[in-house]
């Protein structure tokens, strides 16, 4: 049971880069106001946060070339007004709930018959799904809000990219590229213009 | 004249002397290349999705619920994921230098 001071302690890391809503930065405010523990950290989280926004130097493995350098300040307000512009659009009415609900549990029912189907012995073919580790996101990426349906495509064909999920609601893309060029795909896409993110994550 | 000359003398030393302070020192200038490369060197050492999640934070300044969202993963993930990498730099980092975190 993680408790209050473990609770804060976990938001720090956002609340010095001013990313909290107001009811969490009142909160973090608050217990700062009587732990010490907690001031000390967050002067650490200031420091830290500090130091890598100043790394004057690409750093692709971690997601960053000189290009990008250049174009972060674009990234997380465009994030933030693509998920705000997601969230309006489930804002509807009880009517609309019940016939999302209604289609929704019959597409389960789809799901789960072919799931069963999927698991029959001998069976002869293979779902998009099946391939299971082959299938696991090793990178995500985010294109500019005006890249073009084609010169997306161009992108992901060149860097050897399947999608494997996405859009999400920050409107990226979670793909799979053969570990042994993944990095250098990355760094490649990294360095083009429509690319605001190219970040390497845990494929296995 | 005389006076005049020692007045502009006066205000080319003081300008001198402020664009001097505005310059980061050499010891200064060493000190910050050490901490980027020991920063470097530690985040290397990290797992991709404990790079991921630092890299979002701070670098793009994205909010916990945005870097669920991106890397498709629960909220407290996140903030799990995020607690382990800031404990593991905090480790590494802590052997290059007396004054970092």
């Amino acid at each position: 049971m993680i408790n209050e001071h473990e609770k804060i302690e976990m938001l720090l890391p956002w609340f010095v880069t001013g990313t909290l809503d107001a009811e969490e930065t009142a909160l973090v405010d608050a217990h700062l106001l009587e732990c010490a523990e907690c001031q000390m950290l967050c002067g650490e989280e200031y420091q830290l946060k500090t130091d890598i926004a100043s790394v004057p130097i690409a750093i692709p493995e971690f997601g960053v070339s000189a290009a990008m350098n250049e174009r972060r300040p674009r990234i997380a307000p465009y994030a933030r007004q693509v998920a705000r512009q997601a969230v309006s659009r489930w804002k509807v009415k009880p009517l609309q709930v019940a016939a999302f609900a209604a289609a929704q549990a019959a597409m389960l029912l789809i799901v789960f018959q072919l799931a069963q189907l999927s698991r029959t012995p001998g069976a002869e073919f293979r779902t998009l799904s099946s391939g299971e580790v082959a299938n696991k996101a090793n990178a995500i990426v985010m294109f500019n809000a005006d890249t073009r349906e084609s010169d997306f495509r161009a992108l992901l064909m060149k860097a050897n990219a399947t999608i494997v999920g996405g859009p999400t609601e920050s409107n990226a893309y979670h793909l799979r590229i053969e570990p042994a060029i993944r990095d250098n795909r990355l760094k490649a896409l990294q360095e083009n213009a429509q690319i605001l993110l190219a970040q390497p994550i845990d494929g296995e | 004249m005389k006076a005049l000359a020692r007045n502009e003398d006066s205000m080319e030393d003081d300008t001198l002397e402020a664009v001097a302070s505005s310059l980061p020192n050499p010891e200064q200038c060493a000190a910050d290349v050490q901490r980027h490369t020991s920063l470097r060197r530690a985040m290397d050492q990290l797992t991709a999705d404990h790079r991921a999640v630092v890299d979002l934070t701070y670098f793009h300044e994205m909010g916990y619920r945005e870097i669920a969202d991106v890397m498709g993963c629960p909220v407290d993930t996140v903030k799990t994921r995020m607690f382990h990498a800031r404990r593991h730099l905090k480790t590494l980092l802590s052997g290059d230098s007396s004054d970092w975190l």
